[in-house]
């Protein structure tokens, strides 16, 4: 995230309120109306035309050297970043499979919980949603 | 007494080493902390504190853009460690970086599956009915729509930090996905995430010429220890982004950006809306005049679309990090936080940790 407003703040209370040295009220000369320009040029509706093609391009880009490294990797039977990919992705479904198992096991321990009073409690904080809205 | 000129340039070889070898590293988020509780991602954390005077406990809800150790920098330079020295009962929630397996997390299930468990938790560990909810920049996002869509969840005031509204005056990033430049599916990598890499280009992207600005402040001031250390940890801050759910951001730029419904004040939620006229609780909205992340038009509207009648308007002189981080967050941003929040709260028995055998925290998240 810039910062840069605050560290220009930061940086004027370093120098104890002194006035800035004469090469740094010479670089802010210069680099305010910079910025003020090179903000305008990035919220124009050209910059952000080309910065659009030019990410779609990259990516399309992208995805053909890595096709074309998976083809070179498969014809040496090594793993290629897509098996990677396929593989993590599938760890990932079945993290989210225990992590569904784990609340329903919550929800069931909390119904008991409020059916039988005595019984231990089990998921104390599982999840709720309200009654009024059901998920999409 | 201010260093003579050689005495500068001594400093400045000594200081110059240290930074540009990667050696000063300042310890960060040194306030001590307890693990409460955790599911998946989220977790809350509760800060240790010897009197906790003022009640109910304040919940910070942390973004899920950014890693949460600049709510508590540094010792002298940290939210936290100044709410926690003010008497609040302060616990964190926040976000571990999200993994394929969080991908498919959507608004819905932060707010409607962890963020009522963390505040139940909360509610459990400090023994209170009520919370203050704090959300910091999207975490605002999430309290708000957190707030709006379980009228009954125990919260006694609620307050967002920087936290867009109208995703229309938020400048190039948000400009890229209203008029349909780019889709969600051109940022979302093959593992279902947004890449912490594209998030931080598109943050240094509102203002281009920043890593050149800083460069040479930090020229300007190397002789500086103090500056510098406080330099570094801000800007480790800066460039550290965590991956987002790419649910999430789908969510987000249909939702919020292209329908811009928190500004409209009713948003899709689950098969139903959530309408923040639903709020009614006391509310205070604060935003930055020097926002470069979140400008003030973005975040101004807030304080007219929720319903409660005791709402505050807080706009500072600083920007979007300097609100929780900084001298300037010191001497203006925290006291006026705490005062609005204390004025609303009461006086607690005071209270110590008992637990200092749980789980215990530090460095940063």
């Amino acid at each position: 995230m810039p910062e840069s407003s605050d560290s220009r703040d930061r940086s004027r209370r370093a120098q104890g309120g002194k006035s800035a040295p004469v090469w740094k009220a010479a670089f802010d000369g210069v680099e305010r109306p910079v910025s003020r320009a090179a903000q305008t040029w990035l919220q124009s509706d050209t910059f952000m035309d080309g910065f659009a093609i030019t990410w779609r391009l990259q990516r399309r880009l992208g995805a053909e050297v890595r096709r074309g490294l998976d083809g070179w990797f498969q014809a040496w039977q090594l793993p290629t970043r897509t098996d990677m990919h396929r593989l993590s992705n599938e760890i990932a479904g079945l993290e989210r499979q225990v992590r569904d198992l784990r609340s329903e096991l919550e929800q069931a321990g909390q119904t008991r919980d409020e059916t039988d009073p005595m019984l231990p409690q089990l998921g104390q904080t599982s999840r709720r949603r309200p009654a009024s809205r059901v998920r999409r | 007494m201010s260093p003579s000129l050689l005495e500068r340039q001594l400093l400045r070889v000594r200081n110059g080493l240290t930074y540009y070898t990667g050696l000063s590293r300042p310890p960060l988020s040194q306030t001590p902390r307890d693990l409460v509780w955790r599911r998946d991602a989220a977790r809350l954390w509760r800060y240790r504190s010897d009197g906790r005077r003022i009640g109910p406990p304040v919940l910070i809800v942390h973004s899920l853009i950014s890693r949460s150790y600049i709510l508590d920098l540094m010792p002298d330079n940290s939210m936290v460690g100044f709410l926690v020295g003010e008497g609040f009962d302060v616990f964190l929630l926040d976000w571990a970086p999200a993994t394929p397996a969080d991908a498919g997390n959507t608004l819905e299930t932060y707010v409607d599956e962890y963020l009522p468990a963390a505040v139940a938790a909360a509610c459990a560990t400090s023994g209170s009915a009520e919370l203050t909810v704090l959300g910091y920049c999207f975490g605002g996002v999430l309290a708000l729509l957190f707030a709006a869509a379980h009228p009954d969840e125990p919260i006694r005031n609620l307050v967002t930090l920087t936290t867009p509204c109208d995703f229309s005056r938020m400048g190039f990033m948000s400009q890229m996905f209203l008029e349909g430049r780019l889709d969600p599916e051109d940022i979302i990598d093959e593992t279902g995430l947004v890449p912490a890499a594209a998030l931080d280009g598109g943050f240094q992207s509102v203002k281009p010429t920043d890593a050149i600005i800083q460069q040479i402040n930090v020229w300007q001031n190397l002789w500086n220890e103090a500056w510098l250390t406080s330099y570094v940890a801000m800007n480790r801050w800066t460039r550290d982004q965590v991956p987002l759910s790419g649910a999430v951001f789908r969510d987000t730029v249909q939702r919020l950006i292209r329908d811009n419904a928190l500004v409209r004040g009713v948003v899709p939620f689950g098969s139903d809306e959530v309408k923040l006229m639903d709020i009614v609780c006391p509310y205070l909205n604060v935003f930055c005049r020097r926002d470069e992340i979140v400008p003030p038009a973005a975040a101004k509207p807030l304080a007219g679309l929720v319903g409660s009648e005791d709402v505050t308007e807080l706009c500072l002189e600083s920007g979007h990090v300097g609100l929780v981080a900084g001298r300037q967050a010191a001497k203006v941003a925290q006291p006026k936080l705490a005062e609005w929040i204390r004025t609303r709260s009461d006086p607690a028995a005071s209270t110590s940790d008992e637990s200092r055998d749980r789980t215990s925290g530090h460095g940063p998240a």
